[in-house]
């Protein structure tokens, strides 16, 4: 298997019927290029994950890995997991609880042949160049879940393979260890131009680390585009929840925008008329005790329904019939002493309001 | 102060069978400890023939239950990954000898493999290699009635064990050869290592099997529990002597169980 320089490290277009399942999939991914894939629970990700790794058989199309075709059974090609190079990470990890750390590491280059001392020589680099030497000769049930992740990406990325699959790294994770995982992430997986598909439920960690968004809903993939576009754009209810923003169908006419009869609001836009979907980023939201004046700007009498600390950020969403997601910084939802059931002004700038019209 | 109520308290009436259940196993052996006469006991078991018991029975039910490892092992693993309908015709002939009692399971083996039996004469008539009222047939009848609890441990060990370990072990690489030494093998350690434990314990107190198919020959085919049989018609402080002795040997292997079986996980 020769693999030309331009070659995409995966290209799979293919149909997988399984059961109740039904997935059309259409995705690349360049070498050295982070992909994120996004979808409802239960839609197949991890599956489609399995198909390119080999655990599960295709039912028509391809799946090329570095411009070879892997499975393809339309021309009668089968390569088994142990011949296509990919690293995959899993949900659950799957370490092998028999072998501490750096066998587990090691694991791979003793299936290519590499003696016991220098699969572990290697693997020692390996960990060391992650940041998590210290780690080498703990026994795996002594890891905690963010350790067992990061050894788990260790052992996957160790032969360096062309293509790194990654399902839910975040999954199981407490906020804290979920964050440091994130930085170990973005820190080493772009430095290894490895090219990498990543399932996720994280849209900051999606925005952070991916060049490319595909979406899997309804059993069919599609590319979305660029991750920025998650909470500018979001396209569909189950994108506009996943980035935690704000999306609504409304009509827009001559800069009046009608969401229901008590939410209307002034957008700049005065070019567009007609049915819309209307997304508005949860930062640009601002909360008030009083209606402040202003430059155009729309005070909206909103009823606080939950308050949720993410951190540095805190997310409040409001009430119907003006449902917001409006995140504020905690220092100021503090000075707000923002609570349940409160009745408050929201300001959201004319300028903040996207607008695009409908295709019906 | 007053014990705060307890929500695992068990009705009287539970309590009451579960004693007298254990009551039930503990009572006989009472009456073995109880009958004894320890003062000569050393000196019963000081015997040529209870030497010789012991031995056979040691050497032909470690032999066995090593066999039923070696190829009970195979079979579990093969039996938890089959999905055809042949599984059930499988798993009937594996259970079959759990079910049947030892003395038809040995006529059985007597008919297969004795000297004039359907796989017996042409060995015999090939090689001169007799296998009932020998050493071989003793590990042979054992071997029988052993093997199903090492195929059942095994196959169950292997259907607990998560499938994706393989996936896992096959994208770094690892082929069919690997996967099986390298994972699943060390994944199914307590299964076959307690498999082989209940098959040993099994194959240590046979007597139906053994003594149909190999025979009561002192020094040769004579296992302990042949000699406590035996004993009993003759001299029944020694039958009391040899039954004490399987009994330790009993419960050795139980607490050798319990470590590695019921403390599993």
């Amino acid at each position: 298997m020769i693999a030309l320089g331009n070659d995409y490290a995966l290209e799979a277009h293919f149909d997988l019927h399984r059961g109740t399942l039904a997935i059309r999939a259409n995705i690349k991914v360049g070498a050295g290029e982070i992909v994120a894939l996004l979808g409802p629970n239960g839609a197949g990700k991890t599956s489609l994950l399995e198909c390119i790794a080999g655990g599960l058989a295709i039912s028509n199309g391809h799946v090329s890995l570095s411009g070879s075709k892997v499975d393809d059974p339309g021309a009668g090609i089968w390569q088994p997991p142990e011949k296509r190079q990919i690293g995959m990470v899993f949900q659950d990890n799957l370490l092998f609880p028999h072998m501490n750390v750096i066998d587990n590491v090691a694991f791979s280059l003793r299936c290519s042949g590499h003696s016991k001392k220098s699969a572990r020589r290697r693997a020692s680099e390996v960990l060391l160049f992650l940041g998590i030497a210290e780690l080498e000769r703990k026994p795996i049930e002594e890891l905690s879940g963010g350790q067992t992740k990061q050894v788990a990406i260790a052992r996957s990325i160790i032969q360096e393979p062309s293509l790194l699959l990654l399902d839910e790294p975040l999954s199981g994770l407490d906020s804290i260890a979920g964050s440091k995982l994130k930085a170990f992430a973005v820190n080493n997986l772009k430095a290894l131009q490895t090219g990498c598909l990543l399932v996720t439920h994280d849209s900051d960690f999606v925005v952070e680390i991916a060049d490319r968004v595909y979406v899997l809903e309804s059993g069919i993939v599609t590319e979305f585009g660029q991750p920025d576009d998650l909470r500018a754009k979001p396209n569909t209810p189950y994108i506009a929840n996943f980035a935690g923003t704000n999306s609504y169908n409304g009509v827009l006419r001559n800069g009046q925008l009608v969401i229901n009869t008590a939410f209307q609001l002034q957008v700049a836009d005065l070019s567009t008329s007609g049915p819309v979907n209307v997304s508005i980023n949860p930062r640009s939201i601002s909360l008030h005790r009083n209606t402040s004046h202003g430059s155009p700007r729309n005070n909206l009498p909103v009823v606080i329904d939950s308050v949720e600390s993410l951190g540095d950020i805190t997310r409040i969403v409001t009430a119907d019939p003006t449902p917001l997601v409006i995140d504020i910084t905690t220092i100021s939802a503090n000075e707000l002493n923002v609570r349940q059931g409160e009745h408050l002004w929201a300001t959201i700038k004319a300028t903040e309001i996207n607008v695009e019209p409908l295709e019906l | 102060m007053k014990s705060p109520p307890s929500v695992q308290r068990l009705p009287l009436l539970v309590l009451l069978a579960a004693g007298t259940g254990a009551l039930f196993l503990i009572i006989p052996i009472i009456g073995l400890v109880g009958k004894a006469s320890w003062n000569s006991l050393l000196l019963d078991l000081k015997n040529e023939l209870v030497f010789d018991a012991l031995k056979i029975s040691i050497t032909s039910s470690i032999a066995a239950a090593l066999l039923a490892v070696l190829l009970g092992t195979p079979l579990g693993i093969t039996m938890a990954r089959i999905t055809t309908r042949w599984s059930i015709v499988l798993r009937s002939i594996v259970l079959l000898p759990m079910i049947l009692p030892p003395v038809v399971g040995g006529s059985a083996l007597l008919f297969a493999l004795g000297r004039n039996g359907i796989f017996g004469k042409p060995l015999f008539q090939s090689t001169g290699l007799i296998l009932p009222y020998s050493w071989a047939g003793v590990v042979i009848a054992n071997l029988f009635v052993a093997l199903p609890f090492v195929v059942l441990s095994v196959e169950s060990g292997h259907r607990s064990l998560d499938r994706r370990y393989e996936l896992a072990s096959a994208s770094l690489g690892a082929g069919a050869n690997r996967r099986l030494a390298s994972i699943t093998l060390p994944l199914l350690r307590p299964s076959i290592l307690a498999g082989g434990l209940l098959a040993w314990g099994r194959a240590l107190g046979e007597f139906g099997a053994t003594i149909t198919f190999a025979g009561n020959m002192p020094g040769t085919t004579q296992t302990l529990p042949l000699a406590v049989y035996g004993a009993l018609e003759t001299d029944r402080q020694l039958a009391l002597a040899i039954s004490l002795l399987m009994v330790s040997l009993s419960l050795f292997i139980v607490i050798t169980m319990r470590q590695h079986w019921w403390t599993r996980r």
